[in-house]
């Protein structure tokens, strides 16, 4: 009978020896658990604003290749380019693509409407938009935007042959 | 008990920390891409929008007016290369292939693409 109390007792002893390093050992793994998944929670907002600094300068591009391509003329303005097209509904007329508020960083505004500047995640600047005539039909151009809320830039260049002007 | 509590803990964390680094290369890897796509297609209206360069065949390097092979854009070094080729049967029509190649976490990469022009447009 005394041995068995003796070995209750010890058991206990080892419970609570256990409880005394193992409270410890995962209150502080949970800590550091709790901190990592806050700054990959963090960082994967980052990316999603790193991915929308992205979206918004290939849309800009994107729109600028496609227009600019099939336009009948296209000359380069202040801050932009002038797009010359043909409707059937209207006839010929123009349209510009220009930066809003270039100094601090803006928007790309098409035809007066804004195209980029719609963002849930970042602050987004674009800070250059560059145009470059090589020739009659070939046009330059260059995007560069920046991710206030991650000082991350981005910049796209490209070019775009015009396909509807036929050589003189 | 504990351990294997622990051990499915680690485990989770473990695989959530890795897809979150998983995606971010992709993101790395999407944003070269983009980049390289946008350099091809700069490359493809510089050969097409010059008349000098179209009436012949071969290997062109990278045409804008800086003349660099080599360029660095949003971090990455990209080589621009373009090669001409006469379409069979089809005198009038040029084929142009324009590559781009960066190398990204010591990989190797490239994207390719092919337009099929009229010369005398």
């Amino acid at each position: 009978m005394t041995d068995r109390l003796h070995q209750i007792r010890e058991e206990k002893g080892m419970m609570l020896l256990e409880l005394l390093f193992m409270v410890p050992l995962i209150s502080m793994l949970l800590i550091g658990i709790a901190a990592a998944f806050f700054l990959v929670l963090r960082l994967y907002f980052q990316d999603l604003s790193n991915m929308e600094l992205e979206e918004q300068v290939r849309l800009g591009a994107a729109n600028l290749v496609t227009d600019i391509r099939y336009a009948d003329k296209a000359e380069i303005i202040q801050n932009g380019i002038r797009i010359w097209t043909r409707r059937r509904s209207i006839g010929q007329r123009w349209f510009d693509y220009q930066l809003k508020n270039p100094i601090y960083g803006g928007k790309i505004m098409k035809d007066g409407q804004p195209l980029t500047g719609d963002c849930m995640y970042g602050d987004i600047r674009i800070t250059k938009f560059y145009f470059e005539k090589r020739n009659d039909r070939t046009v330059f151009f260059e995007i560069q935007a920046i991710n206030k809320t991650t000082g991350k830039v981005f910049s796209l260049e490209t070019g775009v042959f015009l396909q509807n002007q036929k050589n003189d | 008990m504990e351990t294997v509590f622990l051990g499915f803990v680690l485990l989770a964390a473990s695989a959530f920390l890795g897809v979150c680094h998983m995606g971010s290369q992709l993101q790395e890897s999407s944003t070269m891409r983009l980049t390289a796509v946008f350099l091809a297609q700069k490359q493809l209206a510089c050969i097409q929008g010059d008349k000098a360069i179209m009436g012949k065949a071969g290997k062109i390097s990278w045409l804008d007016s800086d003349g660099e092979s080599k360029l660095n854009k949003n971090g990455t070094f990209f080589l621009v290369t373009a090669q001409l080729r006469d379409v069979e049967d089809e005198p009038l029509l040029k084929q142009i292939e324009v590559t781009v190649q960066w190398q990204e976490r010591n990989k190797e990469n490239e994207v390719s693409l092919i337009r099929v022009v009229r010369c005398d447009d």
